[in-house]
Formats: structure tokens, sequence, C-alpha cells
């Protein structure tokens, strides 16, 4: 685990007081009134809340656990007074260091709010706790022929909370949209314990400012979500899915622009890039053949009546594909996605150590991206791997290594730069999932007047700058 | 020992691990410990040793983070030989408990009733608890049963009978059942197998070396019977008895492979097998999966179609992981807890409340009895098998 220097700006603030950097008695006093027995304070208990899936890491002075809105206005009320950072966390699955505790301060853990207030099958909403785990929201709505299309692949790992607070997308986005276009409704405990909502529970809201989506995204800097209301669809009576393989990268996205053309929006369409599907050969029996060196991995939802033709329709439109087999029952779908999922598990084949990237680009600068993206691994001599997202053109960029080779983690610390600078040059974004956090300089793409409006709507919310300091922008 | 590989907090382990889902506290789920471990391993000078071991150690021993965990990280097999260099460890104690089982267990089990469990301390209150449910079991029944001209596709072959501790002390009849079944399907079964414990319990204690021996004297005593299928119907057992082919220096790798295939679950015996079904199954009967299939349940294959009301529900482990009970025995006993609540069918699932729970890991069987519900009773399928 390594630690990062700051690469976004600590929040400004107009009092002169420094962060407090410790628990004082008093603190203690206050803390242990407050929490109780969900207050962890020894070495041994905070060290996991010391970093997160960016193996980033930082110094917690505590973490509290509340388990009701009323101790989260206590405890933010205190940390402005006493100028404490506050580090909010769900389970800590992010990526680019949004949990880790970059200064001295408070961690606290949404685990024991994970209620679901409601799910309701006429005004598709569903009520809940920050902590709740998105895929337990799923099950819950599914249960109940409803359909919450978020889905990350953390989805069984993440919590609803932290989905929100880094605007989430995943293999659904395609056809559904990404967290952001499902959250209808925020409360939120502001720094000084002010109780806030934004939204509710209506489809529609154009009265006064956009606040709760703002908040989606906000990497944990502007307050503590304590509530969400979740817009929901109908679950779709069914899906199909079909694998095809490609000769090049060139002749695989090409295939989607013809799917689009055709007029077929798919509910996701994945790619997966040839490094990989060397790995997965050379690894355990797989599908294709030899000569496949691009795969797409497309899904279509809607009515069981109508997904055979619908599948059929696709593959007309699919005809320089090398081969393909299509899924029309859970089973055989299932049989798929297994191998997409086992893409994660796979990469570490080529190293034990993975750079994580999630760079996206415009959809027609897919296939020029990927060509700048490898010309630069060849040039830094580094291993990349590359799949993604592909109707949304996210593409998750791995660099596979020994992080305890430093001149190799110093290439590919290079190659990352780079690649991300091309991307900016293709008119992309530097993250297109993750957020910023700590790993990525957003100023690299946020022109100053924009970054500055930034932190003034931060300071709005968060006047001392104790939410997630150095986090995002 | 060597240098844990790193965990890389992904969080797939959180929602597989019954501890972290029980305390709803990050610092108890696998990633937790895996980072902890490896910390204090590399002196961490800020972490206190046995303060770590303490926190590390609250795991049921499950393994479930292995098969979740896309580099196969196991805190179990990260805390056996974390375990193994502390100094003060409980080795003595286990030693004893363990080598020793065969007159404690049937003492305990005899005497459980005659103590007032109000007088006894918390701690020992629930593990009076367990040996209530080492009990001899009064409950067996007959569901299941071979038809009895039915086919021998064993004709031929030499089998052994690997019972465990827990049937070797407690429930012999479950091997005499088991030869039984094995010789009505036409098998021939070696007499008297001598294996000793699987060791499962040394290596989850960190006691390596005897894990080692005890191995190595199951290991002689298959070579010696010359190399039978070995039958075994206790999953954890099965589990651990598969972990011989990679233990350091016990088999070749040739003799591994043949080891690995050698060993048979008793349930698999029936495939292609007719099995009745008598007048008495009863209307719904949960089954409790045991963690040491590694997500492979051979009985569950063998026993959904036979038992089609068979309702699995979404309980994770039982909490029965032998130190675990020892250690902390409030932790085992809220596992087994929760574990029931989610044997028990959903509230608003039109199926009617179980009377019975089958399992088939002999643990579980005790563990699940000791923490079992008022009215519903415990058993090893091999409780419900004609034979």
């Amino acid at each position: 685990m390594t630690q990062t220097p700051f690469l976004n700006p600590l929040p400004r603030s107009a009092d002169a007081q420094p962060y407090a950097d410790r628990l004082e008695p008093a603190d203690m006093d206050f803390l242990r009134r407050t929490l109780g027995g969900d207050l962890l304070v020894t070495a041994e208990e905070l060290h996991v809340y010391a970093s997160d899936a960016s193996l980033k890491t930082g110094s917690p002075l505590a973490a509290a656990r509340p388990r009701c809105v009323e101790q989260v206005q206590d405890l933010l009320a205190w940390a402005q007074d006493r100028r404490m950072p506050v580090y909010v966390r769900g389970r800590g699955t992010n990526l680019v260091g949004d949990c880790v505790p970059v200064l001295p301060g408070l961690v606290v853990s949404t685990l024991l709010m994970d209620r679901i207030e409601e799910i309701s099958a006429t005004d598709f909403v569903a009520v809940v706790e920050p902590g709740l785990t998105t895929g337990r929201l799923q099950d819950a709505c599914e249960a109940r022929g409803l359909y919450y299309p978020p889905d990350p692949a953390t989805v069984r790992s993440s919590s609803i909370g932290g989905n929100v607070i880094t605007c989430a997308g995943g293999m659904r986005a395609l056809k559904y949209g990404v967290t952001r276009d499902f959250v209808l409704g925020i409360e939120a405990v502001l720094p000084g314990g002010r109780l806030v909502c934004f939204g509710g529970r209506t489809h529609k809201n154009v009265v006064g400012l956009d606040l709760a989506r703002l908040m989606v995204g906000s990497e944990g800097t502007l307050g503590f979500i304590s509530k969400l209301w979740l817009k929901l669809l109908p679950k779709p009576e069914a899906s199909a899915t079909i694998m095809a393989g490609y000769g090049s990268h060139a002749e695989a996205l090409g295939a989607v622009g013809e799917i689009f053309a055709a007029g077929i929006v798919p509910c996701a369409l994945e790619y997966i890039g040839d490094g990989i599907i060397d790995l997965m050969a050379g690894s355990r029996p797989v599908p294709w053949p030899r000569e496949v060196r691009s795969i797409l991995l497309i899904r279509l939802d809607g009515s069981a009546d109508t997904l055979p033709l619908e599948a059929d329709r696709l593959l007309r439109n699919m005809p320089t594909a090398l081969w393909h087999t299509t899924g029309l029952n859970p089973q055989d779908e299932e049989r798929l996605w297994e191998i997409r999922r086992r893409i994660n598990p796979t990469t570490f084949l080529a190293g034990p150590d993975k750079m994580a990237d999630d760079v996206t680009v415009p959809r027609g600068q897919l296939v020029r991206a990927l060509a700048e993206m490898e010309k630069i691994a060849r040039e830094h001599d580094v291993t990349f791997l590359h799949f993604g997202h592909v109707g949304d053109g996210n593409i998750h960029a791995n660099i596979l290594y020994d992080a305890a080779d430093e001149n190799m983690a110093r290439r590919v610390e290079e190659a990352r730069l780079g690649m991300e600078q091309a991307v900016l040059r293709l008119g992309g974004v530097m993250s297109g999932e993750h957020g910023c956090g700590i790993c990525k300089n957003a100023g690299l793409q946020i022109p100053p007047a924009e970054r500055a409006l930034m932190h003034d709507i931060k300071a709005v919310f968060d006047p001392r700058g104790i939410m997630n300091p150095g986090k995002g922008y | 020992m060597a240098a844990l590989k790193q965990c890389t907090q992904c969080g797939a382990c959180l929602e597989s691990c019954p501890v972290f889902l029980l305390r709803k506290s990050e610092e108890f789920s696998p990633k937790a410990k895996q980072n902890l471990l490896r910390s204090g391993l590399n002196r961490d000078a800020r972490l206190d040793w046995r303060a770590l071991m303490e926190l590390a150690g609250q795991c049921a021993g499950c393994g479930r983070c292995k098969t979740a965990c896309a580099r196969a990280l196991s805190v179990p097999e990260a805390l056996a030989p974390a375990r193994a260099r502390q100094p003060r460890w409980q080795q003595h104690f286990w030693r004893y408990w363990i080598e020793r089982g065969g007159y404690l267990w049937r003492v305990a089990a005899r005497m459980a009733p005659l103590a007032p469990r109000a007088l006894l301390p918390k701690k020992l209150g629930i593990l009076h608890a367990s040996a209530l449910a080492m009990r001899a079991s009064d409950h067996e029944v007959s569901w299941l049963r071979l038809p009895p001209q039915g086919v021998k596709p064993l004709a031929g072959k030499v089998f052994a009978v690997f019972g465990g501790c827990t049937a070797d002390r407690l429930r012999p009849q479950w091997t005499d059942k088991a030869g039984r079944i094995i010789a009505a399907l036409g098998g021939s079964v070696a007499d008297a197998p001598g294996f000793s414990c699987c060791g499962g319990t040394y290596e989850h204690a960190g006691m390596l070396q005897r894990a080692l021996e005890a191995a190595q004297a199951n290991v002689n005593r298959w070579r010696a019977l010359g190399r039978p299928a070995l039958v075994v119907f206790c999953a954890s057992c099965l589990h651990s008895l598969r972990q011989y082919a990679v233990m350091d220096g016990l088999l070749p790798p040739e003799e591994g492979q043949a080891w690995l295939e050698s060993l048979t679950p008793l349930s698999s015996l029936f495939r292609g097998v007719h099995v009745e079904r008598t007048t008495t199954v009863p209307p719904v009967a949960v089954y409790h999966s045991p963690c040491h299939w590694d997500g492979r349940d051979e009985d569950l294959a063998f026993l959904a179609p036979l038992l089609p009301a068979l309702h699995k529900g979404r309980a994770l482990c039982c909490g029965f992981g032998g130190v675990l009970r020892m250690l902390h025995p409030e932790l085992s006993r809220d596992l087994a807890e929760a574990c029931w609540q989610g044997l028990a069918p959903d509230a608003d699932a039109a199926v009617p409340v179980p009377s019975v729970a089958l399992t088939g890991c002999s643990g579980c069987v005790m563990q699940l009895r000791a923490h079992a519900p008022q009215g519903v009773r415990v058993a090893h399928w091999l409780d419900i098998f004609q034979a």
C-alpha cells in the first residue's frame, strides 16, 4: 500500500483554524456518548478503515458506526465545530481512494444504516438507507416484479450509498442509464448537522435546482447521504445474450456501429480485448475458435415472445462475425456471462498487481483510442489488457505488473498518464465510473474557472472543508 | 512462513463471509483480516500481535472467502500459520480435547443433562449446549431406501469408509450404515479401517505439524489397505482429506492424484441408482449446505430430486468451525442462530415451518442440534436413509 500526494487541492476555508489531527479526551467523551459501542478506536480495528480498493492508505483517528440519522447529525455538528475531517464509507470498494482518510480524521461507516424502508410497486420507488448492498436492493425489487437496473461489477459487494456518491455505471447503462438516472431524491446531513432533503418520490420534478443529482457523483465531498428515493422500472420479462467473435478490434467496433445504425439498443454491449482472450484461452477451454481476436457480448431484454426475433435481427446485422453463440434461456445466458465475470481473476495471470483505469471516449473514437493506448503500452513495455462497456465508449484499461519492481511501477504510472492524455485529446474523459479521488488529477481535464466554481459550490455545502478533503476535483 | 499474497480489497469476499454479515462491520471482513495479518507479519509497529490475532481469529473457518476471491485468498489458510507462530497459543488444550475426545466427548454428552444450566458461567453455558448435542441421536427415520432387488453398480470394487472423529466417537451408526449401503450396491468394504482424525481441526488451530502427522497416518493406512476408494459422508472431513494432495512433503504428485481420485462422497455412489421414497417423507424439510462443499454440494444434488420439498434457505455457515467454538463461543452461537434464521422459510413464502433439518457434515449436525429451535430435529441425511 502506498501513500499518495494530493492531486486535487485541499478545500479553501474562510477560517484560519487548522484541521483537527487528534482526538482529545473531550472528543472521546463525545464520541462514546453519541455512539456507545459503535465506535472503533484501536489500531487493529481501524486498519481496514485506513484504505480502500485503491490500496492507498490514510490515518483514521476513529471509526463511527451510526445507526440513525440523529447520530449522524450530532457527529457532523461536532466535526464542523472541531474542523475534523470526515470520511464516509460503505464497504470500501472504491478504486480511486475516495474512502481513504488522507488527513487524520473520523471515518463514518454506513453499514448499520442498511434498511429498505419501502419498495412501492405503485409509485415505482424504493426508499432505502445508504449502507444497503445494491445487489440486495435488486433482489428485493425483482422479488416484487420490479427492477433497479444500475449494475456495477461490484453490485454484490458495494453499497447503494457508495454507488450514488460515485454515480456507478455498469453493464446495463447503455440502455437504462447510470445511477444518477435513478436517483429521485436524497436526504442528507450537511456539515454542522443540518438535515436537508432534495427531490422525492415523483419521477419528474423541475422545481428549483436539482441538488439531489448534484450530490450524485460528488465523491463524498458535500455531505452524508442518509436516505435515498430511487426510481424503479417493471422487471423485463426475459433476456437473451449473444456472444460474437471478430478478427480484430476494428471489425468488432465496426459491428457496434452497424448494430446502432439498425436501430437496436441492447441492454448491455461489452467487448473483450485480445490480451484477455489469449489469457482465457491459455487457462481453460473457451467456446470461440482460435482466429477470434475481439469479442462482443450483447444482451437484449424485453418480452419472451419477441426476444428470439430480436436476437435474429441483431445477428442479421452482424455479418462480419467469425463466430457466434446465442443464449436464449437463463442457463445458457449464465454460461456466457460467466466468461465476462472471469475477466477480473483472469487478468491476474499476467501479473500480481493491477492498475485499473476507466477512461471513456466518444463512441466514434473508440478504435482510435484503443490504437493509441496500445501504442503507449508498447512504448512503455507494459502489459495492457482491455475490455469494457463498448456501447458507452467506456474502456476498462488494465495494466498488469509487479509493484515490487520499481522500474516497472514507474513505467506503468507513465503509461497511465500517457493514456489519460491521449483520451483527453480525443475528447474523452479520465473516468467514466470510478471518479478521480486521490488517484487522478482532475485539473488535467477541468479548466481552472470551472474547477473554481466547483470549489465554490463545495464551500456552500461544506464551509470548513471537512467532507472528504482533497478528493475528486 | 511465506508472505501472504496482497488482497486487492475489491470486497468480493464480503457477501460470502458469515461473520461480516452478522457483525456488519468491515474489520470483521475477510479483506480486513487478510490485510491485518499481512501487516502483522510485516511487523507493522502500530499493531499489537495479540490484539490482531484476537480480531482476525474471529473467523468461522468456512473458507467461503476463498471461493469468492478472484485471487483465491483464504482467511482460514492465512490464520493457520499465523496461529502456529503464536507462542502461547492454546495448543495444549486442543491437543487434549481432540486426542482424548473419545473420553471427553462421551462424558460431556452424558454429563450435560445433569448440569443445571443456570449455574454454568456464560461461556460454559454455550459449550453445555454443544455437549447436549453430542448425545446419541434418537431421531432415526426412514424416508429413503434402496429397492430390495436393486442394481449392483459397485460389484467387484473395494471401499473403505472414513467416518471421522464425530462418527467414530459419537455416531458409529453412520459408519455402519455407510458400509451397509456400499454392500447393498454390490461393493466390498474393508474391515476396521482404523483411520485417525482428518486433521482439519489441527490445521485450523494452527497445529500444522500435528495436522501433517494425522494426514500421514491416514495416507499410510490407505496405502496399507491397498489404496481403496475412500468413502466419506462428512463434508468437512472430505474437505480436509482433499487438502492432503497439496500438503508439503506428504504425497508425491502422482500419488496425490490417486489420493484425490480415491476420495468418494458417499452420496456420489447413488449416481444412476434408483432410490425409493417411503411413505413417511414429511411435507417439508430444510437443508443446511455445509460450507466445506466449497459451493459444489454433492449431497444436495443427491437429495434434492428425491425430496422435492427440501427447502435450502439462505443460511450461510452454522458457526461450527472447531476453534471458533472454543475461542469465541458467543460468536459461534450467534452464527448458529443466524443460520437457523436463514434456514427458516421467508415469512411471506407459502412454505410450512419445517420440523426437520438435514445436512451432510458431522460438525454441522452437532452445531445445528445445539442451537435448534424448539421442536426442530436435526439429522445427517444418513439418519433418514434406511439401510
